[in-house]
């Protein structure tokens, strides 16, 4: 079975609830079954990569990437609880590339699914009215039921956490949802942005906690979203960059590159720094060293932005 | 008597409901401001201001054509303040008991006060250009405490159980409670209006109805139509005299002759019918009750005997009631005296021209209540005194919804006009502007760009420049409507260092605001509309580094 088009069969054919089930379960039975016999092929092509750049339509793109690093059993076990972080500050169409493309997390949420997680959640606290900015993802995630994807601005859902280790922010209210969670997957969009050069996985942690202000005003930004990262570690990252918001980051309007590529890691720092040297931002080609906040967190040890001594696997679906 | 008293609570309720329910999504064409609209006195401001819509003076225009039928039913049965004061009455009936040798002898159980100088005194400040005196209109207050004091602290305590409830759910696995939660806005100036309805509601200690009786200048108002009503108390041969009824009337409409009542205190609310033990009143059209409810005006206020008048007097006093209202209203800020207005205040969007605007704005607090993001809050004395309580854009609050239009959809006056979301766009309110010495990108170098990432409408752009060494933002006033999301998003503690100004709101009487931006030079065009091809080189690079990147 084809699983990458899993979706288009389900939107095209309006199967029922029941049998789109039916089917989900058969692509995990195929997925799980599976897995032994397609990672062997990665592992003789080099092993698992460190990073994963696949090009190709969104959904299949991000199964394909997924699966060369193991596929999603290996970070989601049976039972787990998921929060899944994309873009959804803004309330602007796909096309804008401000947000992540809605069947990049849609795909993921089908795939924790499959793999058996027992709650997903897809979260973030959006910068203008949160009903508005998750609409076109939450419409996308409708088929896995209504409370999947929430805008969270209410200070009673999040909790003070102290960050161990952090240079300048100690503690931050951080979502209740991604501190009870097992697996934290980032998903965001490929995107500039005016102060910290890119907005990747990274700096898009900040959608996770209740008082970015203070990140912006009482700290130094760089080091503190670098702090953040050290905190809020995604067990996998996976960076949509179908399309990519080129300049005039994170809201718009850019330039728009279509670029059909997903970018997947577990390796968060590799993630933002492959996006980084593979895209163009405002038309020139930059190095993930020029991204002060990959820097740091290379410097801390928090992942390798050193992409050539890395294993980088590629492929076309 | 039930049926009146069902009239009332379905009255109440309804009020309630509309008055609550726009905090949601606001459905076209349900008259949320209803009741606001049946105050006569804010029938007259929004006739005053020329600017409400014929639709939105009916409510008010039919109470006032009515009252000269029905008398003051209006009162007894569909004004939530009255109906609140009757809900307070009963409650304070024991302190009322124990006030009684205080307050006896200093209020006539029944002569009614002349309703005419409160009714000069707001109708000369209305004319001479404030509505100030609305202030204590029954409408604007009721829908100022319910909308503004008391849904956000039923909001608070709403808040408190759903985190219960969250609690709750998580336990039994309810999904639909999961992320439950009422977040409660908060007003400014709420002491006021909970000062002021507490006295209101504190001086039925002293009689029932004390504020209908006595302080209501909208029930003065329908007093006046009232006087020659045609639905008449009507006391049959029955009576003996007993001076039940006249107990009874919180009003104070019975004269010591039971048969006589004053029409224009009565306000038809039938407690002397049923306290009657013969059932010898009733209210009815037509003839029978003509010889009965004599005019006691004429008796009361006609020539007595020492030469003096109190018709006359009375009407001297209204006199001067009504210009000391007028040179009120003229000396304010906003009055004629002053001289041009200025504006002072950020004023929602499609505000009418300062000085009207305050004239027609009753300020009810409808338009803040359905704010869906509390941005609109009542004035202080910023804007002087004609200016109290009238809304005003607190950006620090939260910002002017873009996709949003209720502010204008909801006020009974036209203060705020109804605009499509076309007009509302251009309807500017004003522009933003870079404090440069609070601004941690301009004063210290601090990477920030939050006023650019939150702009709607790209109004904000950082660029680099030779003085700073790191891209610095700027605002294109061309493309400001002043939405305040910058100001709202800015980390600045304190004060903003990016702030919305009134400067350069369009502030138009009549006419198109799209034709008067595009006039300006203005363009406020929505992210939402992306150009499909990619743009031209921006200019914030040239040559140099991309914003944020280092060497």
């Amino acid at each position: 079975m084809d699983t990458g088009t899993l979706w288009e069969a389900f939107l095209g054919r309006g199967v029922t609830r029941r049998e789109f089930f039916r089917l989900s379960s058969g692509a995990a039975l195929v997925l799980g079954a599976g897995a032994p016999l397609v990672v062997p092929g990665v592992v003789c092509a080099g092993g698992v990569p460190d990073v994963a750049v696949v090009t190709g339509s969104a959904a299949r793109a991000v199964r394909a990437a997924v699966s060369m690093l193991g596929g999603m059993p290996s970070f989601v076990k049976k039972g787990d609880k998921v929060v899944i972080k994309p873009n959804m500050s803004f309330a602007q169409g796909p096309a804008s590339a401000t947000n992540t493309s809605p069947e990049v997390v849609r795909e993921l949420v089908a795939m924790c699914r499959e793999a058996g997680a027992s709650k997903i959640r897809v979260l973030d606290h959006p910068l203008r009215p949160g009903g508005l900015c998750v609409k076109d993802i939450r419409d996308a995630c409708l088929v896995f039921g209504g409370d999947l994807v929430h805008a969270l601005e209410e200070e009673s859902f999040y909790r003070e956490a102290a960050i161990p280790g952090a240079k300048t922010l100690r503690r931050t209210e951080v979502m209740k949802d991604v501190l009870e969670a097992d697996v934290l997957i980032a998903a965001p969009v490929a995107k500039s942005h005016g102060s910290t050069g890119v907005s990747l996985s990274m700096k898009g942690m900040m959608g996770l906690v209740y008082s970015r202000g203070v990140m912006h005003f009482l700290h130094d930004l760089s080091t503190a979203v670098v702090d953040l990262a050290s905190f809020l570690k995604p067990k996998l990252v996976v960076i949509d960059g179908s399309l990519v918001l080129s300049t005039r980051g994170p809201g718009g309007p850019g330039k728009v590159i279509r670029a059909d590529t997903v970018i997947a890691s577990k390796d968060m720092v590799a993630a933002d720094a492959q996006a980084v040297s593979m895209f163009e931002w405002y038309g020139q080609r930059m190095e993930p060293r020029q991204v002060k906040h990959i820097r740091l967190a290379h410097e801390r040890g928090l992942g390798r932005m050193d992409l050539g001594a890395l294993n980088i696997g590629k492929k076309n679906v | 008597m039930k049926l009146r008293r069902l009239v009332q609570g379905v009255s109440l309720i309804l009020f309630l409901a509309l008055l609550l329910l726009p905090a949601g999504d606001l459905a076209r064409g349900v008259p949320f401001d209803l009741f606001l609209r049946m105050d006569p006195l804010v029938f007259l401001a929004g006739l005053a201001s020329g600017h409400a819509p014929f639709g939105r003076l009916l409510p008010g225009l039919l109470v006032v054509l009515l009252t000269p039928f029905l008398g003051r039913l209006f009162c007894s049965t569909l004004c939530p303040l009255g109906t609140t004061i009757d809900l307070t009455d009963r409650l304070l009936r024991k302190a009322r008991k124990k006030a009684r040798p205080l307050v006896k002898g200093r209020i006539p159980a029944s002569e009614p006060p002349w309703p005419l100088p409160g009714v000069a005194c707001v109708a000369g400040s209305v004319a001479a250009g404030s509505s100030l005196l609305v202030l204590v209109s029954p409408l604007s207050l009721a829908t100022r405490f319910y909308g503004l004091v008391l849904a956000p602290a039923l909001a608070s305590a709403l808040d408190l159980g759903a985190r219960t409830a969250r609690g709750a759910g998580e336990i039994f696995g309810i999904g639909a409670l999961e992320y439950l939660s009422f977040p409660a806005p908060g007003y400014s100036q709420a002491w006021v209006t909970l000062a002021l309805m507490a006295s209101v509601l504190g001086l039925g200690v002293a009689a029932p109805r004390f504020w209908c009786r006595f302080l209501c200048p909208s029930g003065a108002l329908l007093a006046l139509l009232s006087r020659a009503r045609l639905l008449k108390r009507d006391v049959s041969d029955a009576c003996t005299g007993c001076g039940a009824c006249r107990k009874a009337c919180p009003m104070g409409a019975v004269d010591a002759d039971a048969k006589k009542a004053d029409p224009s205190a009565c306000i038809v609310c039938e407690g002397c019918t049923e306290a009657c033990p013969e059932g010898a009143v009733a209210f009815r059209f037509g003839r029978g009750g003509v010889r009965h409810e004599e005019n006691l005006r004429q008796a009361r206020h006609g020539r007595t005997g020492t030469g003096f008048s109190k018709t006359r007097r009375a009407l001297l006093y209204a006199g001067v009631c009504g210009a000391g209202g007028a040179a009120f209203s003229l000396s304010l800020p906003g009055g004629l005296l002053a001289g041009p207005v200025e504006n002072v205040l950020v004023r929602p969007p499609g505000a009418l021209p300062e000085r009207a605007f305050l004239a027609s704005c009753v300020r009810c607090g409808e338009c803040m209540k359905a704010c869906p993001t509390n941005t609109l809050q009542p004035a202080g004395l910023g804007s002087g005194v004609a200016g109290f309580l009238a809304p005003v854009v607190v950006p620090r609050k939260g910002p002017c919804e873009p996709s949003c239009t209720r502010c204008g959809q909801v006020c009974p006056t036209g203060a705020v006009k109804p605009l499509p979301l076309a007009e509302k766009t251009c309807a500017r309110i004003g522009a933003a502007a870079i404090v440069k010495d609070r601004c941690i990108a301009w004063e210290k170098d601090r990477e920030c760009l939050v006023c650019d990432e939150v702009c709607p409408y790209g109004a904000v752009e950082l660029r680099r420049t030779p003085e700073n060494k790191i891209a610095v933002p700027f605002v294109d006033e061309r493309r400001c409507n002043g939405c305040g999301f910058c100001e709202h998003h800015c980390p600045v503690e304190g004060p903003s260092a990016i702030v919305v100004e009134p400067k350069g709101a369009l502030r138009l009487e009549s006419g198109s605001y799209v034709a008067a931006a595009r006039a300006a030079g203005l363009s406020f065009e929505r992210q939402e509309r992306l150009p499909a091809a990619p743009q031209s080189g921006p200019a914030a690079v040239e040559g140099g580094l991309p914003p944020g990147f280092e060497e």
